[in-house]
C-alpha cells in the first residue's frame, strides 16, 4: 500500500483505496472490500462504479487536501461521496441530490460521517442551496443530462473560489445520442471555454465507463 | 445593502462590513426548520424584520426577490465571506440540522401520491404479463388428459390474478380520477397513469411538451431514429386508446399528435391551476378528430 500523489488516497498494485475513519468501523457503503494493512483499514474505490476513481485511474491528478470544502452535484447513493468523505478529515462535501429516493440511502451513508452535508435540491437552481454551500475549493458535478455543462457553469461561477478547480464527467450520449462521442465533448469544452473557464485536463474514461470523459478546469 | 442569508443567520452588508445581523439560536430544529422553510420558497420573517427601513436592497436568490433587487452575477456575494465559526456555530450543527431537513424533505417528496399510482400501474402491467403466461400454461396443459387435482392450483392461480387485476384497475381509477382529473377524462385512467409512470411524475408530465409525451413508451423506437435514422414513432403508450389503436394507419399518427397536445394542457391543468377543462378539451379533440377523418 503505497500513498499516491492525491493526499488521502492510496494504491496497491493496480487498485486504489481511501482510509476507512475509526467512525464507520467495518462499514461497506457499496459493498467495497475492506482491506487491513499496518493497523489500519482501506476501503478499496471501485472503478466501476465510481467515475472519480476511474478518472484517477487514468491519470487525473487531483489539488484536493484534508481542508478542502467540496460541492458534490449529483451525489446520488453516495458511492463516491463516501470516498471524498474519507479523503477529506476537516473539509466538508456538500452533495447535493434532486432524487428523493437517491437521497434516502445517501442519508444513511451521512449518518456515520459527520463531514458529509446532505441537500435535497435540484443543481438546476444553484441559488436554492446558497443558505448552506459556502465558497468551496472543488466544485465537483456528475450528472447525465443533457444540459448539464450549463448546470456546471452556474454553479461554478457561484461557489467556486478564485484559485480552486472544477471536474465535470460528461456522458456523451446524454449530450446528444445523435452525435459522436468526441465531437459532443468537444461541445462541452467549447461551452466551458465560451464562460471563461481554463480547460486543464481532459480524460477518456475508458474502458471503464463507454463514452464518458472528465474534464478539469479551472476560474 | 446587500441582504445575505446563511443557515446560522441574516446579514444586511455594505461594501465592507456588516451593517446588521440576526442570528438564528444554536438549536437544531430551529435551524432545520429555517431551511426548510426557505427551500419551500418562503421569505422568513427574520427577513422581512431586517430589510425594514432600509433602501437599495440586493439580493441574490429568486426566493428573495420581493425584497430587493435580484442581482445573481454581483461580484460582492463572492468576495465577502461570513463563516459560521466566527459566530460560534460547528460544523457539527449544520450537518445535525441538514439531516433532520433532508431527512423531512424526503418523507415529504415520497408521499406525493403520483409515486403510490407509478408503483400500482406497474404492478398491474406486472399481473397482466403474468396472467397471460399461466392462462398459456392452462392452455397447453389442459390438452392433455389430467385429473381435475392437478391442475387446481394452476387453475386457482390464475382466477386469483384475474381478481386482482380487477380490483387493481378499479383503485387506479379512483385515485386518478382525484389527481389528475382531466388527464383521466381524456384518455382513460390506466392509459394516463402509465404516461405518468413513463415521465416518473405527474409534475415532470405537465411540464413535457406534447411531441414528448406523444412518443412516451417508444423510447427505443425514438433513439434508433435519432442514432440511426430511419423512420421516428408515432405513438407510444397513447396507441392503447381505442381511438387511435382502430383508426387506419395514414391518420393515427395526426389523431396521436392531437390527442398528445390535449393531454399536455389537460397534464398542466391538473398540476399547475387544478380546474376542470376536461369537457372543453374533449370537444375539441373530437372535433379535430372529425376534421382528420374527413380529410
Amino acid at each position: 500500500m503505497k500513498l499516491t500523489e492525491i493526499p488521502g488516497v492510496f494504491k496497491d498494485k493496480n487498485k486504489i483505496f481511501t482510509e476507512n475513519p475509526k467512525s464507520c468501523k467495518g462499514i461497506k457503503v457499496y459493498n467495497e472490500r475492506l482491506v487491513k494493512y499496518k493497523g489500519k483499514v482501506f476501503r478499496s474505490w471501485n472503478p466501476y462504479r465510481s467515475k472519480l476513481a476511474t478518472a484517477i485511474l487514468n491519470g487525473l491528478s487531483i489539488k484536493i487536501n484534508p481542508n478542502s470544502n467540496v460541492l458534490y452535484l449529483g451525489a446520488a447513493t453516495g458511492t463516491t461521496v463516501s470516498h471524498i468523505s474519507d479523503i477529506l478529515k476537516e473539509g466538508l462535501v456538500y452533495s447535493v441530490e434532486s432524487s428523493p429516493l437517491a437521497v434516502k440511502k445517501l442519508i444513511q451513508v451521512c449518518e456515520k460521517r459527520k463531514n458529509i452535508i446532505p441537500i435535497l435540491e435540484d443543481a438546476n437552481h444553484p441559488d436554492r442551496y446558497s443558505l448552506i454551500v459556502p465558497i468551496v475549493d472543488i466544485v465537483y458535478q456528475d450528472i447525465s443530462q443533457r444540459n448539464q455543462a450549463e448546470i456546471f457553469i452556474e454553479n461554478i461561477k457561484r461557489y467556486l473560489k478564485k484559485n480552486g478547480f472544477g471536474i465535470i464527467m460528461v456522458k456523451a450520449r446524454s449530450i446528444d445520442v445523435s452525435l459522436e462521442p468526441k465531437k459532443a465533448f468537444d461541445l462541452v469544452c467549447s461551452k466551458l471555454e465560451g464562460s471563461g473557464f481554463k480547460i486543464l485536463n481532459k480524460i477518456n474514461l475508458n474502458p471503464y465507463e463507454k463514452d464518458h470523459a472528465a474534464i478539469m478546469i479551472s476560474l | 445593502m446587500y441582504l445575505i442569508t446563511k443557515w446560522f443567520g441574516i446579514f444586511l452588508c455594505d461594501k465592507e462590513s456588516i451593517i446588521d445581523k440576526i442570528l438564528f439560536s444554536k438549536d437544531v430544529k430551529v435551524i432545520s426548520k429555517k431551511i426548510i422553510k426557505t427551500q419551500q420558497n418562503e421569505i422568513l420573517t427574520e427577513e422581512k424584520k431586517i430589510v425594514k427601513n432600509v433602501k437599495d436592497v440586493i439580493v441574490n436568490e429568486t426566493r428573495l426577490k420581493k425584497l430587493g433587487e435580484y442581482k445573481p452575477s454581483n461580484t460582492f456575494f463572492k468576495k465577502f465571506k461570513i463563516k459560521a465559526d466566527e459566530f460560534d456555530f460547528s460544523k457539527e450543527l449544520l450537518h445535525k440540522a441538514t439531516l433532520l431537513a433532508t431527512k423531512i424533505n424526503v418523507d415529504k417528496k415520497l408521499e406525493s401520491e403520483d409515486l403510490q399510482i407509478i408503483q400500482m400501474v406497474n404492478t398491474l402491467d406486472d399481473f397482466i404479463q403474468t396472467s397471460n403466461l399461466l392462462y398459456e400454461r392452462l392452455e397447453s396443459w389442459s390438452m392433455l388428459p389430467t385429473p381435475k387435482e392437478k391442475i387446481q392450483p394452476l387453475k386457482n392461480a390464475y382466477s386469483t390474478i384475474n381478481n386482482e387485476i380487477k380490483s387493481l384497475e378499479i383503485q387506479i381509477e379512483n385515485d386518478m380520477v382525484r389527481i389528475a382529473p382531466n388527464i383521466t377524462n381524456i384518455i382513460g385512467p390506466l392509459i394516463g397513469a402509465r404516461l405518468i409512470s413513463h415521465s416518473s411524475g405527474i409534475i415532470k408530465l405537465a411540464t413535457m411538451p406534447a411531441s414528448t409525451i406523444q412518443v412516451l413508451g417508444a423510447e427505443k423506437a425514438l433513439f434508433r431514429y435519432k442514432k440511426e435514422g430511419g423512420k421516428p414513432p408515432k405513438h407510444g403508450v397513447i396507441f392503447q386508446h381505442s381511438l387511435i389503436n382502430k383508426t387506419p394507419k395514414e391518420i393515427r399518427g395526426k389523431i396521436a399528435r392531437t390527442f398528445a397536445t390535449k393531454i399536455a394542457i389537460a397534464a398542466k391543468a391538473d398540476v399547475f391551476t387544478k380546474r376542470d377543462i376536461s369537457k372543453e378539451l374533449k370537444d375539441s379533440l373530437n372535433k379535430r378528430v372529425k376534421e382528420i377523418k374527413n380529410q
